[in-house]
């Protein structure tokens, strides 16, 4: 077949600009000072290492949350594809927009044990007129992180399994199954999932290294006594104690054995699922009836999850909204004692330049990851030729922190200060493997011999591309944006190791005013952690829909 | 005799009269030279972040220092200001010796044992700066911090008093034993808890249960040694052993901060919370915080009582604007506005009209049972 467009000279420049700029620098500089850094250990810092206190503990913590919560989250999405409803898409992405930390911060606010639930509960049967000592979620545990996390990873999950789907012909497979004799939901678990369990693969990937790494959202939610490895890391980070330098290099690098033990788990994980099918299925033995009857059950009740998250966002929303205004609320009234404008007033002064900084952090880096995306997908797409993808996505593969520890200490090496540009960087390294996950599947579905029409008319390869491929693309071009914005967004350990104090952001700033506990501020600075990708998701939208309504 | 004694003390007198006119000039000139050198510059101050009165108040004194001064004072948020150590020996070891990223720093206890062992902090900082001469040195203990000398390496610039905030009838008196507080927590499980050390506050918690349970012994005031240690702990352990199963979540997770501990006691989740400011609770019902009904307490050997700090690191970057900074915070408007309940409620440092009385005081222990509890802590429950 003829190549559809020349492989220009240009593109090869910018397409290896990219990859060496957001994927071969962030890594090597952190990989050279790991091993700078590894030489130079003595046995006293081990000993102390691995004398550190909830040792054993926090990394079950952490091993746990990462096994448990992708998984729960996948299976949950793979349940609710089953069912498509309409508009599915539509619903997704302002759940993909919320940041996990603002949407954390609103589920405590809603089932903590004075949270809104338990208060409605005082409201209408008078049960609980002191909070109860345990609810739903407790202010701090590993059971809230986990719901928190679970909550939120899958709308990612279900956008994925969506792209997957379009990938393999999945209507087929179930009316096979079916004249085969089996039900529509068997038919869909034994045929259809063992495919999306391979082409989920990566997206599981992502989803469990965030889920190993993450440090904002257990700050505010999680257990503390011990808390999940990464916060341990993190803390050692931030220490002066001598050897705590060098406990956060070895714990660094647990967390990439960690990750790397994770990652191949999720290689075996496809491989368990269809060695399971094999299995009952030559065991011959039909499920014992109140088996079926629990996994129907179960399948139904997924059913329920895309209700239960509107609910919950709404309810998280509006908790948020409530207490920004809120003047003297106390348990168990239901409602503040006044509202009044108090707290936005006389932190709007202050919120704004972050909000700006925000923004424009976000813009920028959303825009260069997605044209990154777009640069090495294009180049790929013209070759022919495709790279092994978990090296394009290395930045979501690899645990944020000893990446980010390791950067950090290469600008204090080179007697960098904190600047705006530094954090920029960092945050286009994240958005460009998120905006290329998102891109790639229907990028590469994209039937090229469009544009070789295009061009037989006499369109410039550019022109074509831009007359025929964006606006069939547009739609995942703009969930690549969206996700890659809110991503900016919520990034908390790049902005805070690289702008140390120096580049605040409205997530750096939202962890701080948590670590204060003042609700009305937290509401505030929530609020509009959630508000920023909301707003940035209406724009796409609008603009999308204005370009469609033109055509 | 008489006579010639007299005559030699007059002419002491007078040259003493001539040095201090001439000194006060020189220094005089010297301040407008500062206050000149500092026009225009920002002063990075590395400060906990964790509180929205001081942050407020910090915006504030930027707004005033801008006006009166040209110097920006631009407050970095930290959680923990052990991070500015972090950086500052990260400089050091990098041989970062100007040019550094923090100007001004806000400090005590150990995190300035550290900075003042390994030379860190720019030495006659107190005396660079002409408010000195206001502060209280007599009557308050501002000249050793954590029972380390300042030696003119830090300028003082608030109180702190450790003290109990509870929800009405949890306490009949205002002077609490540990007694009383196991006794309520046998009483009401889980609705104790405290912020989880190496918070300060939650180490400060710790500290006044070990100065009641051994009975103010002299040793806690001294640098700790392994046989005081051997000694003195175990009946703080024994007594935490008893009361962790009656804490909130049965004492396996704790309150982040003390904010945090404020806050779940607004709730009405926990029925105490703890304050390092002596005037907390009425800042935060005056906000609408807390509710009205809330007491305040302290434990019956008196509030543990320290002072916390200004300093300048050796490589700032602009010390001119930093002394002008910290002149301006230990300045009576300054020290009036953050005496006062309506913004932050800290304790002022120099003369105040109408000032309310401090706390019956417990004196601070040495900087070197902090992290010797704090390790200890963490070895046994975490």
């Amino acid at each position: 077949m003829a190549r559809a467009l020349p492989v220009n000279r240009w593109l090869t420049a910018g397409a290896g600009l990219c990859i060496g700029l957001l994927v071969a620098v962030p890594v090597l500089i952190s990989a050279a000072l790991y091993g700078a850094d590894l030489s130079a250990f003595s046995a006293s810092a081990l000993q102390r290492f691995v004398a550190t206190p909830g040792l054993l503990q926090s990394l079950s913590y952490s091993l746990v949350l990462a096994v448990v919560a992708p998984l729960l989250a996948c299976y949950v999405a793979l349940a609710f594809s089953l069912y498509r409803p309409n508009r599915l898409l539509g619903w997704l992405s302002p759940f993909l927009s919320i940041p996990h930390l603002a949407f954390a911060v609103g589920v405590v606010f809603l089932f903590s044990p004075t949270g809104w639930w338990v208060r409605a509960l005082y409201g209408l049967f008078g049960v609980f007129e002191s909070p109860p000592s345990s609810a739903l979620l407790a202010d701090r545990s590993l059971w809230t992180l986990l719901w928190v996390l679970v909550l939120k990873e899958i709308p990612f999950l279900l956008l994925m399994t969506q792209s997957a789907l379009t990938q393999i012909p999945a209507q087929r497979y179930l009316q096979v199954g079916q004249t085969l004799g089996h039900s529509r939901i068997a038919s869909w678990w034994q045929l259809v999932v063992p495919e999306l369990l391979i082409r989920l693969r990566l997206p599981m990937a992502a989803v469990i290294v965030y889920t190993l790494s993450v440090v904002d959202v257990p700050l505010l939610i999680g257990p503390n006594l011990p808390g999940v490895w990464a916060q341990q890391v993190f803390q050692w980070q931030q220490d002066f104690q001598p050897g705590a330098q060098q406990s956060a290099v070895l714990g660094g690098l647990v967390l990439l054995l960690l990750a790397a033990l994770l990652l191949w788990l999720n290689r075996q994980h496809e491989r368990a699922y269809s060695a399971l099918l094999r299995w009952r299925r030559q065991s011959d033995r039909p499920l014992t009836r109140w088996m079926a009857r629990i996994g129907a059950a179960l399948q139904t009740a997924t059913r329920l999850w895309l209700p239960l998250m509107i609910l919950v966002s709404a309810g998280v929303i509006a908790a948020l909204l409530v207490w920004s205004f809120a003047s003297g609320w106390f348990y168990p009234a239901l409602l503040p004692e006044a509202f009044n404008l108090s707290t936005w007033r006389s932190e709007w002064e202050f919120l704004a330049p972050l909000l700006w900084q925000t923004l424009s952090l976000a813009l920028v880096s959303a825009t260069l990851g997605l044209a990154a995306a777009l640069l090495c997908l294009e180049w790929q797409a013209r070759r022919e030729h495709y790279w092994p993808q978990w090296w394009l996505l290395l930045g979501l593969l690899l645990p944020q922190l000893p990446l980010v520890m390791g950067w950090q200490f290469g600008l204090s090496l080179f007697h960098r200060d904190p600047h705006w540009g530094w954090v920029l960087w960092s945050h286009s390294v994240f958005t460009f493997p998120y905006a290329y996950l998102v891109l790639n599947g229907d990028y590469r579905r994209f039937n090229r011999r469009w544009l070789l029409v295009s061009q037989s008319l006499g369109h410039s390869a550019l022109k074509s591309w831009c007359r025929v491929l964006v606006p069939i693309l547009r739609q995942p071009m703009m969930y690549a944006w969206v996700i890659a914005f809110s991503v900016s967004v919520a990034l908390y350990l790049p902005t805070q190791l690289l702008g140390a104090g120096r580049v605040v952001t409205i997530t750096t700033e939202a962890v701080n005013i948590g670590s204060g506990g003042d609700r009305r501020l937290l509401g505030l600075y929530a609020l509009w952690q959630m508000l920023l990708p909301l707003t940035a998701l209406i724009i796409a939208a609008l603009a999308s829909g204005r370009r469609r309504a033109n055509l | 005799m008489f006579r010639f004694s007299l005559r030699r003390r007059f002419n002491g007198a007078v040259i003493a009269l001539l040095a201090l006119v001439a000194g006060s000039a020189q220094a005089e000139d010297d301040w407008s030279q500062v206050l000149e050198q500092a026009r225009g510059e920002t002063v990075y101050f590395y400060a906990w972040g964790g509180s929205d009165s001081v942050n407020r108040y910090l915006r504030w004194a930027d707004g005033e220092l801008r006006s009166r001064y040209g110097v920006t004072l631009q407050h970095v948020k930290v959680s923990d200001i052990a991070q500015a150590v972090h950086r500052l020996r990260t400089d050091k070891d990098a041989g970062r010796t100007q040019g550094g990223a923090i100007d001004l720093l806000w400090i005590n206890g150990e995190n300035f044992h550290a900075l003042k062992r390994d030379q860190l902090l720019e030495p006659e900082l107190l005396s660079a700066v002409p408010n000195h001469t206001q502060l209280l040195t007599d009557k308050l203990p501002l000249q050793s911090d954590f029972g380390v000398p300042v030696d003119g390496l830090e300028v003082p610039w608030g109180m702190g008093q450790f003290n109990m905030i509870a929800r009405e009838n949890t306490f009949s008196n205002e002077k609490v034993t540990p007694q009383q507080l196991l006794q309520y927590a046998r009483e009401h499980p889980g609705r104790l808890s405290y912020p989880k050390p190496p918070d300060f506050i939650g180490t400060t918690f710790l500290k006044s249960l070990l100065q009641a349970l051994a009975g103010n012994d002299e040793r806690l005031y001294q640098p700790a040694t392994d046989k005081a240690a051997a000694e003195l702990l175990p009946e703080l352990w024994a007594y935490l052993d008893k009361l962790h199963p009656l804490l909130w979540e049965k004492g396996e997770t704790f309150p982040q901060s003390s904010a945090q501990q404020l806050q779940w006691l607004a709730d009405g989740q926990l029925h105490v919370a703890f304050s390092f400011n002596p005037q907390e609770m009425a800042a935060k019902v005056k906000a609408g915080r807390l509710p009205a009904s809330v007491s305040q307490h302290y434990f019956s050997q008196g509030a543990i009582t320290n002072s916390h700090y200004l300093a300048v690191p050796r490589n700032a970057s602009h010390k001119a604007a930093a002394k002008v900074a910290i002149n301006f915070l230990i300045s009576e408007p300054a020290q009036q506005r953050k005496a006062d309940t309506e913004h932050w409620g800290d304790p002022a440092v120099i003369e105040l009209p109408d000032a309310p009385a401090l706390l019956p005081t417990a004196p601070e222990l040495h900087a070197s049972w902090q992290s010797l509890l704090e390790d200890e802590w963490l070895a046994r429950y975490q």
